[in-house]
């Protein structure tokens, strides 16, 4: 004790089993409580501190951080309970009290409505959406005023009639238990600042619980389908970031899992290769600056956090590190793939009046997975003679929608030594498939998610004509989930398998081009 | 190794720990490892609309958790409710807090105490239990906390 400084001896306070209690009981006196709050407060990222004089009194400093999901609600009550409505949802409030003839609740075939500056606006009761007891039935008539809460639910208007408005306030979203998800009409909890719970109000599904969107929410639909259709077919999306160079760079949205943003210190290293743990599993770190060869630039590698791109290759996850994350590009913009003047480069495009220089991810991770497995050789790459033979004889029919993909997919199989058509989407497909003479393809290969007509319809409008009933069906997507597997499998295709596995791919093609030959 | 360590490190493989509390009267049991803590009763903030044996929502220092009413969930009468304490259990990342009426002892069992629980339980507590140990003075009914989970993502 003698030779531990005065802030050791507080800290004691915090360890386990630590107890001046005389006697244990059921529930208190055993020292769990301040260690409790240690590792909780540290767990969420923050920090306790304890000072102490002798006869004065002790304090107790929390630090905690801002949690990221912080909404600004308005708080509203119905009897004793409140709820939180998210602002976003919130268009106006509008108070009622029959201070003028227009001013008053109208009946409309029953219901209550209010004329809005003109507008129909249909009202809900939040104690008859949530099933209060009406203690006095005609409560609701005899009420002169009323606080109505004027919310959007997608592109339909309703007021939803509570007792009290409160106030405004930042409410901690916490999310509700997944057997609570079930009921619709609320999106979660929050804690008040008086400690207790609120529930946090599901305007969409309030909306629907009272049958408010049923009509136009089919309009918006045929709305969004028909947005769909209008979408250019060459349209991509590309993720912006800044590296040590002058032009920014990009890579397709579609690689992009996750944007994260690590503490340089955190870093760990498993031999020469920089690591993360994320998300209980290793995560290998690449620095994009270092693959590509960029001049060094100390102040990024210097600073503190560092961005990085959480991309999928197989099973396993990477991460990209960049020099900061700048935006979400649509472009209809041509790749010009002559552009490569090193590995890991797929070409440069123009939009908003620069080039951006597209990175070729899917490389760059073929490349680290081969440096990673230690010189591992997989497999001897020389094809037989014989076999590319074989496989010149075949003409692939290759449906998606996403240009990247297209390109990159295509340009696999021609290697190989398949000769590829390529179609934008299912029906474009299809046609296809009907006007070549019988026989031309013998294999369709087709992405799942596609506009107008999507791999699923492909497939069933294909297996439905009894000269294509043996006709080979590739699903090739990202959605890999065993139930997506199952309804590809019911629609009529043969396989289904992941977009970024060329070697799975090219063996699956390779089978049915061998069962052919035989 | 000393003879009283084997008998301790013996002993240890054949007893159980259970944290044990009242329900109108009859003595439950779940398993100490997945209690995390037991509190006093707390302001209870209703969820309309959710089933009657979700009493709703408490605030246990921030984070939140899911009262589950016993007695409503057992189908035991729930005329005279008088519970007084919850115990707090974690399952899946979720905060149950369970209402008992009242908190006993943590019992130590033996393993080969243990029974199965017999055919004729009421079937509305049947698929909760895991068994039932026979102790010199009572019967303590094992709960699997992850039954109660599972039955109430049940969709009814």
């Amino acid at each position: 004790m003698t030779t531990m400084s005065e802030r050791e001896i507080f800290n004691i306070i915090f360890l386990p089993g630590f107890s001046t209690a005389a006697q244990v009981s059921n529930i208190s006196g055993r020292g769990v409580g301040m260690d409790v709050v240690k590792t909780n407060i540290e767990k969420i990222g923050g920090s306790v501190e304890l000072n102490s004089k002798l006869g004065q009194g002790t304090s107790i400093r929390l630090k905690i951080p801002l949690t990221l999901a912080i909404v600004p609600a308005m708080i509203v009550a119905s009897q004793t309970e409140r709820y939180a409505i998210p602002q976003v949802k919130l268009v106006e409030l509008v108070r009622i009290d029959g201070s003028t003839p227009e001013n008053k609740i109208e009946l409309l075939q029953g219901k209550p409505v209010y004329r809005l500056r003109g507008n129909l606006l249909p009202l809900v009761g939040l104690k008859d959406v949530l099933g209060f007891q009406q203690d006095q039935p005609n409560q609701t008539s005899n009420q002169e005023v009323f606080n109505i809460v004027v919310l959007k639910a997608e592109r339909q208007m309703f007021g939803l009639i509570v007792d009290e408005i409160q106030d405004t306030a930042d409410i901690v979203v916490k999310p509700l238990s997944s057997f609570l998800k079930s009921l619709s009409v609320y999106s979660g909890a929050t804690v008040l600042g008086d400690g207790s719970v609120a529930l946090i109000l599901d305007v969409l599904g309030i909306a629907q619980r009272m049958h408010l969107t049923g009509e136009s929410s089919e309009q918006i639909k045929k709305e969004n389908q028909s947005e769909i259709v209008v979408r250019e077919e060459n349209t991509q999306e590309f993720l912006l970031f800044k590296l040590n160079s002058k032009s920014k760079h990009a890579v397709p949205l579609d690689l992009v899992h996750r944007l994260e943003e690590f503490k340089r210190a955190d870093i760990e290293f498993s031999g020469d290769q920089p690591v993360m743990r994320y998300c209980g599993a290793i995560l290998p770190i690449i620095s994009l600056n270092e693959f590509l060869k960029y001049p060094k630039n100390s102040s990024v590698e210097e600073s503190e956090f560092m961005s990085v791109i959480v991309t999928q290759k197989g099973n396993r996850y990477f991460g990209i590190e960049v020099n900061e994350i700048l935006d979400v590009l649509r472009t209809e913009a041509e790749l010009d793939e002559q552009l490569c003047d090193r590995k890991g480069i797929l070409g440069g495009l123009i939009a908003n009046e620069e080039v951006i220089i597209a990175v070729n991810s899917i490389e760059i991770l073929d490349q680290v997975t081969k440096k990673l497995s230690n010189g591992e050789e997989t497999k001897s790459k020389d094809i037989s003679q014989d076999l590319s033979t074989q496989r010149g004889l075949h003409k692939i029919l290759y449906a998606e929608d996403n240009a990247f993909f297209r390109k990159h997919i295509t340009g696999i199989l021609q290697k190989a030594g398949y000769s590829v058509t390529t179609a934008f989407n299912g029906s474009e497909a299809l046609s296809k498939l009907e006007e070549a003479p019988q026989e031309t393809y013998s294999m369709v290969l087709s992405d799942i998610e596609m506009p107008r007509m999507n791999g699923l319809e492909l497939a069933t409008n294909i297996r439905k004509e009894a000269k294509w009933k043996d006709l080979p069906l590739i699903a090739l997507t990202t959605l890999s989930q065993d139930a997506h597997v199952e309804k590809g499998k019911q629609a009529g295709f043969n396989s289904y398998l992941e977009k970024l596995n060329p070697e799975i791919l090219l063996q699956t093609l390779d089978q049915i081009v061998a069962k052919r030959a035989a | 190794m000393s003879s009283e360590a084997i008998s301790i490190s013996r002993r240890s493989e054949t007893t159980r720990q259970y944290s044990t509390f009242y329900v109108a009267d009859r003595l439950y049991g779940i398993d100490v490892t997945q209690v995390q803590e037991v509190t006093k009763p707390m302001l209870l903030s209703q969820i309309r609309l959710a089933p009657n044996y979700i009493k709703g929502l408490i605030n246990l220092r921030g984070q939140i958790a899911t009262a589950i009413g016993l007695r409503e969930l057992f189908g035991l009468d729930s005329e005279n409710e008088t519970e007084k304490m919850t115990v707090v259990c974690r399952v899946d990342g979720n905060l149950l807090s369970l209402l008992v009426d009242r908190i006993g002892d943590v019992m130590e069992v033996a393993q080969n105490t243990f029974e199965p629980s017999p055919d004729t339980m009421d079937q509305k507590i049947q698929k909760f239990m895991q068994g039932v140990y026979k102790t010199s003075d009572s019967l303590l009914t094992v709960i699997a906390v992850d039954s109660i989970f599972k039955q109430l993502n049940k969709k009814d």
